[in-house]
């Protein structure tokens, strides 16, 4: 069972939204300004849901570019070259997100973690994205419900109205 | 050459509507949940004085 939560290896020292997108932009090259950074932020989750096992395959890419698009789509019209474009950095973020994980999973749940404490109303919406994205693989895995207690458990998220088991 | 349609492809290609189907409802959802998240991020930064106007 894999339990990606119980070391922190990240080297990256921000504790605001301000210095995290600074130095995740420096090093991801992301072009997203601070309104879309936190947009990516409040929904790291579900990518760290999608990413559950370890890994993510060709099918679970596809929920990476559901996510990037989702995004994408509530800055505007769906098909306007600008989204596209938008959707592509989230993408490519995402991605980045994903490939840096040891790095940057700490600093992102800390940082929202303190997002949510002055924004709570949030935390409803991200449980529900995150059970979106395990139940879209027909059922919930057991390590798909790990992440989302443990992601839950971090960012003091109250999931007990949602049936894990 | 004419493809033959089995049983299984008919299974297939409906399942895969079936998904296809799935995914657009659960990306017009999931793109709701994004904008109504964005409002209250919105509402939550607005300025108390421009609450009152």
């Amino acid at each position: 069972m894999s339990n990606v939560f119980l070391s922190n290896q990240s080297t990256v020292d921000a504790h605001t939204i301000s210095t995290l997108h600074q130095l995740y932009t420096q090093e991801s090259k992301c072009r997203l300004d601070e309104e879309q950074f936190i947009t990516l932020l409040t929904f790291y989750p579900a990518m760290l849901v999608v990413a559950a096992d370890g890994e993510i395959d060709s099918e679970e890419i596809i929920y990476v570019k559901h996510i990037a698009k989702f995004m994408a789509n509530s800055y505007g019209e769906s098909q306007s070259p600008e989204i596209r474009l938008l959707e592509n950095e989230f993408y490519t973020g995402l991605t980045f997100l994903y490939e840096q994980q040891d790095q940057w999973k700490m600093p992102f749940l800390q940082v929202l973690y303190d997002y949510l404490k002055k924004i709570p109303l949030l935390k409803e919406n991200i449980a529900e994205v995150m059970l979106m994205f395990a139940d879209s693989s027909e059922r919930v895995s057991e390590h798909e419900s790990q992440v989302i207690r443990e992601v839950a458990d971090i960012l003091a998220i109250d999931i007990s109205l949602f049936d894990l088991d | 050459m004419e493809k033959k349609i089995t049983k299984d492809t008919v299974v297939n290609t409906a399942q895969k509507v079936k998904k296809e189907r799935r995914n657009k409802v659960v990306l017009e959802k999931l793109t709701s949940i994004a904008l109504k998240m964005r409002e209250i991020r919105r509402k939550a930064t607005q300025p108390k004085s421009a609450e009152l106007n």
